[in-house]
């Protein structure tokens, strides 16, 4: 893959996928392609480290992941409260008929924490295996498994007791009302 | 589709007291909902169109490169 051609195609074709990736951490549009858009650079400049046969899709996520970790260490630095990373990346669009219930379970993703919400969609979303999730994430297979059971039940917590009501009840939406002000 | 998270053999064989006393399995009706619901919001983003500026940043790396040649590509 270090010929220029067949490596900037797979590159392309794996965009949308790094994209989707992205929004584990960021659910902020611009700020999930920044992620991809520096992702691109360093992948760009050390496709001679890609080991051929291995998961392309799986290195660049390796890469990913490390950008945003690198990112949200200069964010910490900066920013006296680090939380305002997701909170202000708040931002839902707008609800369309039709699209609530989907937006309802984006807001659920929302609330759990980073790590479980990037070992669920790798998982269930993305589909690679529970190696290929924990060699991605740096950690034991164990650890894989445990956060995406901890997401599971967390999600399906939040999804069951969500009733049909007032929604200013539900915590999450509060939050979703805030940001966009 | 597979199944994601392969099921326990069975209850009888070797399991620990702490396997026998875990909680419940979430309701497979809400499990399997999660994960549709997990892949359809995955998935639309993934539908996408790749945004501009992402294509326009290879293509730069790309002229970078090939500083003397010309551009056979846009």
């Amino acid at each position: 893959m270090s010929d220029n051609p067949e490596f900037e195609d797979a590159l392309v074709a794996a965009i949308p996928h790094m994209r989707a990736f992205a929004r584990s951490f960021s659910s902020d549009v611009a700020r999930a392609d920044d992620l991809v858009q520096e992702t691109l650079v360093k992948a760009w400049y050390s496709r001679d480290s890609f080991a051929p046969g291995t998961n392309f899709r799986a290195w660049l996520f390796t890469i990913l992941r490390n950008v945003f970790i690198t990112q949200s260490r200069k964010l910490k630095r900066e920013v006296s409260d680090p939380d305002s990373i997701y909170t202000n990346s708040l931002s839902v669009p707008p609800e369309q008929e039709g699209h609530i219930e989907l937006n309802e379970f984006y807001a659920a993703l929302e609330l759990l924490p980073v790590d479980q919400r990037e070992a669920l969609m790798l998982i269930g979303a993305e589909g690679f295996s529970y190696e290929e999730a924990a060699e991605i994430c740096g950690c034991a297979v164990g650890t894989i498994k445990s956060r995406v059971n901890r997401a599971r039940n967390r999600l399906g917590t939040m999804l069951d007791t969500k009733r049909p009501g007032p929604d200013a009840s539900h915590p999450h939406q509060r939050a979703l009302v805030r940001s966009r002000g | 589709m597979n199944t994601v998270g392969t099921p326990k053999m069975s209850a009888t064989e070797n399991e620990t007291a702490s396997e026998a006393i875990a909680p419940p399995a979430m309701d497979v009706v809400v499990q399997g909902k999660i994960g549709q619901k997990l892949r359809e919001t995955y998935q639309q983003v993934v539908n996408e169109p790749i945004p501009p500026r992402l294509l326009a940043l290879l293509d730069e790396l790309k002229k970078k490169e090939q500083i003397p040649e010309a551009e056979d590509r846009s």
